[in-house]
């Protein structure tokens, strides 16, 4: 046992123990690129088959290599409120996000709203300011300061995008997403070298 | 006469006072609940001296250790009783107002 006694803090240092694996940093990461991927070889089944894929495989991760390395926790009340507006921030936006495509979708015309016409021609900076804000909220929120760095990222490569049209969004979103997928991979890497498997509750009853 | 006070005597709780007890008590007042991995990982103990020390604090009413199964596996949460709760707010309550009348 540690002589030394930190008691400020306690809560957040096991907080931030649950996000120090990487594994949605993984996911997440690897949801952008397979979107940009799809956008980018009009494979349309490849995002929905990678999120029906990378979701089952990162609880897998956390169930087997997360929980035997530093156990299972319940947090307060107070954090799980956190969690719960995260979990409806991304809701809402992916309802945003399908509303503003049928918007931006529709067939040009006199008619059209010149805000609609504005959203056709900056489609890659609104993506960018909707989906790199909300990673950033999200980030601040759940108190994960890398999340914000990555909103942040994710936010420059689309803007860069619609104003230079240098790359496509699909080029813009994989290029977002790749240093989130690679940043998880070493937290991954680090966090089972860091922390070895815990014996299980059988083997120390059966070695007590 | 002030100078004639008779200087108040405190009852430490000394279930809670024992350093190791204190961290582990700490934790689960923070958190809503937590298995022994998590503890162990969080506190440094070995298991005999998590299993030694949380059996104590259950004897004192303080937690309430939930056996269950996760798959084939053995699984034990730890939670702070409403007792527990309330004899560390005392024990907090106690602590600040001894360690603040002290000169400097």
């Amino acid at each position: 046992m540690s002589n030394e006694l930190f008691l400020a803090g306690l809560e957040k240092r096991a907080w931030l123990r649950v996000f120090e694996d990487g594994v949605w940093d993984i996911e997440i990461g690897l949801l952008f690129v397979s979107l940009g991927a799809t956008i980018a070889t009009d494979w349309g089944a490849l995002a929905p088959i990678a999120a029906a894929v990378l979701t089952p495989a990162c609880l897998g991760l956390k169930l087997w290599i997360t929980a035997p390395r530093i156990g299972h926790v319940r947090f307060a009340k107070r954090r799980v409120r956190r969690v719960e507006g995260v979990t409806w921030l991304l809701a809402g936006l992916a309802l945003l996000t399908s509303v503003l495509v049928v918007v931006a979708g529709r067939a040009a015309g006199s008619a059209t709203p010149f805000w609609v016409d504005w959203v056709r021609h900056h489609f890659a900076a609104v993506l960018g300011a909707m989906w790199g804000g909300t990673l950033a909220l999200a980030g601040g929120i759940l108190r994960v300061p890398r999340f914000c760095a990555y909103g942040l990222a994710l936010l420059v490569a689309l803007v860069v995008s619609d104003l230079t049209g240098a790359y496509s969004i699909g080029s813009a979103l994989m290029i977002g997403g790749s240093p989130m997928a690679l940043v998880g991979a070493v937290l991954l890497v680090l966090f089972v070298r860091r922390h070895p498997r815990r014996p299980s509750e059988e083997g120390a009853d059966a070695g007590q | 006469m002030q100078g004639n006070r008779e200087p108040q005597r405190v009852e430490i709780d000394r279930v809670i006072h024992e350093p190791a007890r204190l961290l582990l008590v700490a934790h689960l007042y923070v958190l809503e609940s937590a298995d022994y991995v998590f503890l162990m990982q969080n506190t440094d103990f070995t298991w005999g001296n998590l299993s030694s020390h949380l059996s104590k604090l259950e004897e004192a009413g303080y937690v309430e250790i939930v056996k269950d199964f996760v798959g084939r596996k053995p699984h034990t949460m730890v939670k702070l009783t409403p007792a527990g709760r309330q004899a560390f707010d005392t024990y907090r309550r106690q602590m600040k107002g001894l360690l603040a009348d002290l000169p400097e």
